[in-house]
Formats: structure tokens, sequence, C-alpha cells
């Protein structure tokens, strides 16, 4: 077996834990020897199995500090933010963390799903899991106890110590983080309910919606910066999320009601709540859909509108957004009706920022596409849009948009800070010389485009389009 | 930048070759004439009129036999001419020509664009955009108002140059100039044209080949600079002229170009070939970019790599990001702003198309639950209590409220469909027009089919409200109702016939009468129907239907007839007769007032049988039940007998 190296590592964790996140989702939907969960389980040992053969270590150890998944004293990011589902048990048997040691089994898994996600058999400590555990023969996973204190990407694995220590102060997600970590277990909840067909907690929702306004009010930077963390999921829901943050980011700019933006924020969120009805395979197929597979996945409109219509706290707005959001202005979207009514204003918002993160986002099928392309793609998309909200949106998020990676006319390369009124000329940071060498931090310098030092024009050659998310916290 | 080959000028009118007599020539003045007869025929017929089609598709004919050869075709107005190429016609000898220019005049149209992508519905498009420009100019209205999309096919460009005059002497003597100009842009461009050391130079190396290929008097040299700026301010790219920081650089280019071309041998005798020749280098320069390498094909089912960064484009050139950001920026001029944006989303309207909604899931009223949640879910787009709205207005919207809170509660269906009608709702859809949501009276036709396709013939009370709207919309709309109803099948299918059958309304049975009529398909399904009844026993045969004293009368000539067909074959009306007829004259089941009550109805069926019988019955030689009754059957009978007779 060929030695891993570190990205290819880092990057088996991450999807190691989003299968295990996968997991525990479906053992809370189907049986235990449903297909979809046996499916996980094998999954879910191979991949130890595989990482224990390629870094010729005895075990895998997973340990969870501050709401941030933490390997071998590297945090990581990507697995951080899409396991609050796994963060939950743990904390509530007040474990730290996993170890799987190699020659882990898939029914060893079995187990451990059924362990975590079984809240009326669940043992009250992680000792009394441990020992359930060993009895029910599953030797080969343990339960680890908790660290105290934060661990940042840099922290050595020596200033790791066992439960007791405690490390120096800090938290590892920043706020913006852990806003998009709580909406991920929204989504993944609101997922679990549908499936089951229990009512969905809009309350929460409504809940982590405010947060988001709090911190595009507070910090609008770094959470916009996650509407482009290109972290493709299993189950969409950092899509639903980047739309939320996106249809918010831009809803403000027309109105400052706060109870009004939460609605708004409820209703981007859930508008795709209608595929937790639609098959699996269907959903996350990469092959090119049939006729009448599309037709059972634009399906997913009407099961939405039905959904959310069930709800006894059921918002109109989030019932027409996830109803419409794929009927165009000139009516031939879907779904078809028979009455020839106008979109909203809100549900041509939301169909503006969901076709935009489509295009712009990375998918296992497909490249990111750049936000130029995309904006042309969309003006030329005769009848889809609402052409005088589309070019608002195209003024407001930028024609570069904040925190994306350009080249300059002058050959060096630069990151968007803030967008100016002239579309095409942002003010950006200056990161790197025209030959490609990184500035030191000292030497990054800001620049207004509208207004270059020395009155020399510069303008924006290129896009550089983003690597897919690392899966390590950003130094 | 290389300048790409420019292709072969058409050949046109030589120099010193004078134009025809009457001052027009060329083999465009066909599809030129019958474009302007075209536009000002949708001015005075609407398009569905026999004659403006037929003079669409002529035109459009000619349109095509006309790109055979080119990719484009120019309709260019030219003080008093106008111009394609090498064809003039003079629009003072054609009066829709005439006619069509003033109006292109008046909304700032210099020239007319066409492409093969043209359509009839393009054309229409852009005959009805004319038509309410002309009757929306005002005096600070910009071409971008006037027209801000192309069409297909058809792309209107803006007039920006309207010439010069002299205002008085300027530096060294020479005099100087003011530029008249539709456009800001083009106002701009013409100064720097004019101030610009640069571009003088340009453009005084552009008149001496100019002069040296088609010497012109002296005394013309200004007036052909003046031409010549104006020609290439009105023919710059809309690209070009959108962005000041590079119109110089454009103009500095694009002069540089064509005095190459014409110092290469180019002819430039005339004005219509300098045209086409600044026209086809501007072409060539803005639209058509140097090729590039073809770019890599994107991953198709595999993992997301790291995407390569682009090659640092050579210092100067620009790169295929900036065009399309050019391309972007001028897109988003075309585009009208949102109007009322501060305050868009403070009151968030969409009564429309949560009604919408509600349509298509539609009520499942027996589910007060369900009831409860929409009850909800609706009224609040009836609340009245927003900011700005009229008093009036806000009670028309309350008392709206009230009626369908009443409608939801008495679970009547049809009601709902009253308020998508109501007045009040009228106002809230002329306010909700700022948004551009339409009148919600006009729906009410679709509506009711949505309505239709929600219901379920399984459940009772989507057969009361059926009957309930069918009854109040009469039998023009019922028959749309029905018909889609029998078509389905199941409204009879499951025996809610006899529901229908039984209620005492008279509207009803023009429903009846509509279900058989209206598709020779939904017999068998109403005979079945009328077979699967529970009371079976009693209407077993046709005669025992008749006697049913519950079924309305109305409803026996409906039943006769359909029970006169055979496996699904139509109607025998001389069977019916025949039925009718025996049920009259017999006197074992039916009441006397019952027969008396069918005899008008032999009078309807209008056929010889139906005339024998009441012939019969209306002469003294048939007994019938007592010698009282018997006259009113035979008055019955020869009142009956009279229509036959008018």
């Amino acid at each position: 077996m060929c030695r891993l190296d570190e990205r290819e590592r880092i990057e088996g964790i991450t999807a190691f834990v989003d299968e295990l996140v996968v997991g525990i989702i479906n053992s809370g939907i189907y049986w235990t020897q449903h297909p979809r969960v046996e499916t996980s389980v094998r999954e879910l040992a191979r991949m130890v199995n595989e990482h224990c053969d390629g870094t010729d270590e005895p075990s895998l150890s997973l340990t969870i500090i501050d709401r941030c998944i933490v390997h071998q004293g590297r945090a990581l990011l990507g697995a951080s933010l899409s396991a609050p589902k796994l963060m939950k048990p743990l904390g509530e048997l007040k474990a730290g963390g996993f170890e799987f040691d190699h020659g882990v089994d898939a029914s060893d898994f079995t187990l451990l799903l059924q362990l975590l996600t079984d809240r009326r058999r669940r043992p009250e400590s992680r000792e009394d899991a441990n020992a359930a555990l060993a009895a029910s023969g599953c030797g080969k996973i343990r339960l680890l106890g908790r660290m105290v204190g934060a661990v940042g990407p840099t922290t050595p694995v020596a200033t790791i110590t066992p439960e007791g220590d405690r490390l120096r102060a800090g938290t590892t997600l920043d706020v913006p983080q852990q806003v998009y970590q709580g909406l991920v277990d929204s989504l993944q909840t609101t997922m679990m309910q549908v499936c089951c067909g229990d009512s969905l907690e809009l309350g929460a929702v409504g809940s982590m919606v405010q947060e988001v306004l709090t911190t595009l009010d507070d910090d609008p930077k770094a959470i916009l910066n996650l509407s482009r963390y290109e972290n493709y999921d299993a189950y969409t829901f950092g899509h639903s999320i980047r739309v939320c943050i996106l249809a918010l980011n831009f809803a403000r700019n027309f109105t400052s009601d706060e109870e009004t933006l939460e609605r708004i924020g409820v209703a981007s969120l859930m508008h795709d709540v209608g595929k937790a009805k639609l098959p699996f395979e269907l959903l996350h197929s990469t092959e090119v859909l049939s006729a009448e597979e599309r037709t059972e996945m634009q399906k997913h409109t009407i099961h939405g509108g039905e959904i959310l219509l069930e709800q006894t706290e059921c918002d109109p707005l989030a019932v027409t957004v996830a109803f419409g959001h794929h009927r165009t202005e000139d009516g031939r979207g879907y779904p078809r009706t028979t009455v020839p009514l106008p979109l909203s204003t809100l549900t041509r918002i939301v169909k503006i920022c969901d076709v935009y993160e489509a295009l712009t986002a990375v998918r296992p099928y497909k490249q990111a596409m750049s936000p130029t392309r995309s904006y042309k793609l969309m003006l030329s998309m005769d009848g889809h849009f609402h052409r005088p909200l589309l070019r608002r949106f195209i003024e407001l998020n930028g024609i570069f948009p904040n925190g994306s990676r350009v080249r300059l006319s002058t050959g060096e390369t630069a990151r968007v800070e803030s967008q100016t009124d002239a579309p095409a000329l942002p003010i950006v940071t200056v990161e790197s010389t025209p030959d490609g060498d990184a500035l030191d931090e000292a030497d990054l310098r800001t620049v207004d485009l509208r207004r270059p030092p020395d009155d020399r024009s510069i303008t924006v050659a290129d896009e550089l389009l983003a690597a897919p998310a690392a899966a390590t916290a950003s130094a | 930048m290389a300048v790409t080959e420019i292709p072969p000028i058409p050949a046109g009118p030589r120099p010193g070759e004078p134009l025809d007599a009457d001052g027009e020539g060329g083999p465009h003045a066909a599809w030129i004439g019958l474009f302007a007869e075209f536009v000002k025929l949708t001015a005075l017929l609407p398009p569905s009129n026999e004659r403006v089609r037929e003079t669409a598709e002529r035109c459009l004919e000619a349109f095509r036999a006309a790109f055979e050869e080119r990719e484009e075709l120019e309709f260019t107005l030219d003080k008093g001419r106008v111009r394609c190429e090498e064809t003039t016609v003079v629009v003072d000898y054609r009066p829709s020509l005439r006619w069509l220019v003033e109006r292109l005049d008046r909304t700032g149209v210099a020239c007319l664009r066409f492409s093969p992508a043209l359509t009839r519905a393009s054309l229409l498009e852009f005959c009805a955009r004319l038509q309410e420009n002309c009757g929306n100019l005002r005096a600070s209205v910009l071409f971008s108002d006037l027209w801000p999309t192309e069409f297909a096919g058809l792309r209107p460009i803006e007039r920006r140059f309207d010439g010069a005059f002299p205002v008085g002497a300027g530096a060294g003597g020479t005099v100087a100039t003011r530029w008249k100009t539709a456009s800001r842009q083009g106002q701009m461009l013409a100064e720097m044209l004019d101030s610009d050391e640069s571009l003088q130079g340009r453009l005084d190396e552009l008149q001496r080949v100019l002069e040296s290929s088609a010497p012109a008097a002296p005394s013309d040299e200004p007036r052909r600079k003046v031409d010549l700026i104006g020609r290439l301010i009105n023919l710059l790219p809309a690209e070009a002229m959108a962005d000041p920081s590079r119109m110089r650089e454009m103009a500095d280019e694009l002069l540089s170009r064509i005095t190459d071309a014409i110092a290469g041998g180019v002819p430039a005798s005339d004005t219509a070939q300098v045209d086409h020749l600044l026209h086809r280098v501007s072409r060539k320069y803005f639209f058509r970019p140097a090729e590039t390498a073809p770019r890599p094909k994107p991953l198709a089912f595999a993992p997301p790599a790291e995407a390569a960064a682009p090659p640092p484009a050579e210092i100067g050139t620009r790169t295929e990001t900036e065009e399309r950001v050019d391309e972007i920026l001028a897109e988003l001029d075309g585009i009208a702003p949102l109007a009322k944006e501060r305050h868009l989303l403070d009151r968030v309207t969409d009564e429309l198309e949560r009604l919408g909604v509600l349509l298509h899931f539609f009520v499942r009223l027996e589910d007060e639950e369900l009831v409860e949640r929409l009850r909800g879910f609706l009224v609040p787009s009836l609340a009245p209590a927003i900011p700005g709205r009229s008093a009036l207005l806000q009670a028309h919207i309350a008392q709206a409220r009230d009626r369908f809170e009443a409608a939801l509660e008495r679970r009547q269906l049809h009601r709902l469909f009253d308020l998508l009608c109501d007045p009040s709702l009228k106002s809230l859809a002329e306010e909700s027009r700022l948004f551009g949501v339409e009148n919600v009276v006009e729906v009410f036709p679709a509506t009711f089919h949505s309505f239709l396709d929600s219901l379920d013939a399984e459940r009772e009370v989507d057969l009361d409200a059926l009957v309930e709207v069918c009854a109040r919309i009469g039998p023009a709309r019922m028959r749309d109702a029905s018909s889609h109803l029998a078509l389905e099948g199941g409204f009879s299918r499951h025996g809610r016939t006899a529901k229908v059958l039984r209620r005492p309304r008279p509207e009803l049975v023009s429903l009846y009468h509509v279900l058989l009529r209206a598709e020779p398909a939904a017999a068998p399904a109403v005979a079945e129907a009328l077979r699967a009844l529970d009371l079976d026993a009693r209407l077993a045969g046709p005669l025992r239907i008749l006697s049913d004293e519950e079924v309305p009368v109305e409803y026996l000539l409906a039943i006769t007839t359909e029970r006169s067909r055979q496996e699904g074959d139509e109607p025998r009306v001389e069977a019916a007769a025949g039925l009718l007829a025996e049920f009259v004259t017999r006197t074992d089941d039916a009441s006397a007032a019952r027969r008396l009550e069918a005899i008008p109805l032999l009078g309807v069926l209008r056929c010889e049988a139906a005339r024998k019988a009441l012939e019969e019955i209306s002469s003294t030689r048939r007994r019938l039940l007592a010698p009282s009754e018997g006259e009113a059957y035979r008055e019955a009978a020869r009142r009956a007998l009279s229509r036959y007779e008018t």
C-alpha cells in the first residue's frame, strides 16, 4: 500500500468524518439492517483500515475540542463544520473523541452508531459506553476522554495532554464558523425530521438565522467568505447555507426589519427541503439524468411546499419560495401551474442566489464557474430572472466578490476586500508579486482600484478560482 | 493587436457615377419597402389580421433572401434617405417609409441592424415597442429607456451624432465647432476627437489618405471631417462608448486601422464605402477578438482538482476576463434599475403567489387542522395593517378577509373564487402592480381550471363544491367543468351522479346534459354510474328511472337519451322517443302528474317517432287513466305538437 502524503491523509480523515456523520443520520432514519446503514458501516471500516495501512499507524484518533475536530494536533475545518451531529452525542457522554484500531470491521461501527443514535438506551458516561461496546464484542473502537482548552492549527502535538490539563485559552472556530456549524446542524436535523415524518423545528432554524444576521452585522466579510466555502457535502446542506447567506446579504439592502429578514433567512434556508423526499440515489447521482429522473427531481419543489405547508408554524413565505424557486419569469420553469402567477420578490431573490451558488460551487461532477462567467450566463438566460433584481445582485455582490482572488493587470495577485461604486474596480489586498512570490504580511498593501497609486490604471485581469477547500483550518 | 483581414467591399456606385434618377437603387430596396409597410400596418391593424400576417411573411421572405449572402443588414437613416450597403431609398417617395423614418428619428434610432435570427415575433415586438416609445417621449428620456433590450435579429443603434456647426474663430484662425450629439457619450467622443492632439493627428492622417484616394474640393474638407467624426460616433459599438476610459484608446486604434486600410488600397471615395469600411473594421475589432487557445473541457464525473491558474496575460493586452467584464457592464447598463429599492422588502407582497400555491395544493377541507393552517397561511396576505394603504382599500380588504374566513368555515370552496374576483383584491393587485404583479381579476378563468384540477371525485366535499360552483357560474362555464370531469371519468364512475340527480336544482339539469353531451366517451361512464347506483333496484330499467319521483323531470329527457345508447353508440333519438312515449301512455308505475310532465319532452326530441307519439296522445283514440286527466294529456300533447309546426 502506498504511503499517504499529508494532503491525502487529511482528505481521507475529512471524508471519514463526513461518512461517520452520514452514518449517524442514516441510523437515525432507518433501521440497523437497512442497506444504506450497512453501506455506511462497511465504508467506515474500509476507510479506517485504509488510513492505518497508508500511514503505518495502529489506529486513527479523532478528538473534539471546542467544537473542532482535531487529528494529531491539527484542527480540521471541513470536518468540523459538517460534524455537529457527531459532537452532540459525544458531548452528552462527556467524551472527547474516538479511537479506531486497525482491523475494525463493519459490525463494530454498527454497534457504535446504535450507541450514538439510540438516546433511550445510551449509557450515561463514557466509561459505561466503552464497557457497553466491549461487552458487545466491539473491541476496536473506544471513546476517548475530554481534552480541555483549545488547539490551533499550529499547536504542536506535544501540548495536547489528556483530560484534566488546561491548555491555552481560545477557540478554534471563529464565530462565523460556529454559525455555519449551527446551520449545518439545523439542516441535518430538519432532514431527519422530514424523513421520519416528524414536525420541523422551524423555531430553532429561525434562531440560527438570527445568528447569521448578527454575524452579517458584526463581521460581514467573514461570513460572506463562508458563502464561498466550497465544501460539497452529501446532503447539499452547504448549498442551502450559502444560498441563505447570499439571500440575507442581498435582502439587507432592501429592508432593515429584523422579523422580515429572519423570515427571509428561514425561507431561503428551507428552499430545498423537498429534496429530503427524493430518492438518495437520484439526489446524488453523478450520471446524466434521464428525462424521467429529471421529472422526479423537479418534484422537490412540490414536496418542499407540501412539507412546509403541513407545519403548524408554517410561514407563507417559506412555502412560496420552496414551491416557486425554480419557476421563471416567463412561466417556463417548474412546477407548472395552471394559474400564470408572477413570482414574489423574495422568490426572485432566492432564485438568483440559488442559481448563482450552484454555478459557482464546486461539485464532484463539475468545476466551479467563476463569478464573471456565472453573471454572463445568468444575464443571457432570458426570461429566467427579474432583470433589475439580477442587476442589483451583481452590483452588490460585486463583479469580483469579496474574498475572491484575482490577478491584476500588473501581474500581481490580490484578494478582493470590499466593493466600491465601480463594480469592476474593487478594493483589493495585493498578496504576491508579479513573479508569484507571496508577500510577507508586513508588505501586504491595500489598493483601491478606482484610485491606484502613481495614477496608473490597474484593472483585474483574471479571476483565480480557488482550489477545493482544504481540510485544515486556514492559517 | 493584429488587424484581421477586411473582406472586399461589395461593388457599389463608383466615383462620379450618378444615382438613379429617383435617387434610389440597389438590391435591398425590396425588403426596405416591405419592412416599412409592415411596421406601419401593425400600427393600424392587430397582429392577427390577415393582411399583417401576409405582409410579415413577405417581409421575412425578403430578409431571408438578403441574408443568403450576408450575415447582417443595416438600415441606416441618412438625411432624407435610407441606406443599406449600396442601396439608397429616398424617403419622400414612400409614405410608409417616411412614416417609419420619422418615428425612428424621434426615438433616437440612427440605424437598425438585422441578422438572420430575425423572427416574426421579434418584428412584432419591435413594432409594439416603437409605438409605445412614440407615445412616451419626453425631454429627458434616454435611448436606453426607449430601447432597453435588443430583439431577436434586430438591434436599434443609437443616433449619437446630429452634426456640427461653426461657432466662431478658434485658435490659429480655424473655425471652432460645436458638436450636436444626441447622447452624452457621443458628446464626449466628439469633444475628445476635437481636442486630443494625438487623435487630431490620426484624423488628419485619415483625411490625407482619403484625399489622396478621392480628392475633394478644399471647401468640402471641414464638412468631410465632420462627416467622418459623425460616422465614427454613430458606428462605434455601444460597449466602447459606455466606457469613457477606454473610448480614447479605441478611437485611436480604430482611426489607425481605417487609415491603414484605405492607404492599403481600399477605395474610400464616397460615404457609403467609408461607412462600410468603418463598420467592418469596428466589428472585426470589437466583436471578433483574436483567437485564443481552446479552453480545456470541464471535468466530467471526476473529483474536483485544484484549478490551474490562467497564465498571466501580457501586460497591456486585454484578457478574456476583461472582455467578459466589459460585456457584463454593458449588459447591466441596458437593464433598468430597481424601482423603490430602499423599501422593496418592507412589505413582502406575494399575495398572488400564495394564492397560486394554495390552489396547487388544494384544500382537503375535511382536515380541520389543515384548514386552520391555511387560514393562517392566507389571511395574513389580506391583512390590512400595512402602512400606506388607503382607508377604503383597507376596508375592502378587511371585508374580503371576513368573507374568506366565512368560506373556509362553511367549506365553500367556490367562495374562494369570489374573492379572487373581489374588487378589493383588484385594488390590491393594482397596488402590487408596482412590483409587476398582474391584475388578479383576469386570472379567474385559469383559476377555475386549477380548481377543477385539484378536485377529487372521491370526496363528498369536492362534489358539493363542484355543484355549488356550477350552479353559480352558469351553463357556459359548466361545459368546461363537466367536460373536464367527463374526461376524467372518475366523477361519474363512483356513483356520485346519483347525488347530482337527486338535487332539486334546475341548474344541475344542464350540468347533467353537458355531462352527457360533452364527450361521447362520457356516456358509458354515466350509464355505468347509473347502473351502479345504490338505488339500482328502482332504477334498473329506464321506465323505473323515469318513474322515480325523486328524479327531477328535467332529467327524464337526458336519461332516456342516455338509455337509448347501445355500447357507446350515439344516442338513438327515435328509441328515446319510444321510451318516453311508452312511459307517458303506461299507467302502472308512474303517477299521472309525472306522466303529464313528461309529455312536453316529446316535443323537445323533434323526431318522427316523438311526433307520432304526440299525435297518438292528442287523439281521443287511446284510453288513458281517467277522463278528467285525459283532456289535460291531450292538451299537453297538442301544445308539444305545435313545436313541430313552427
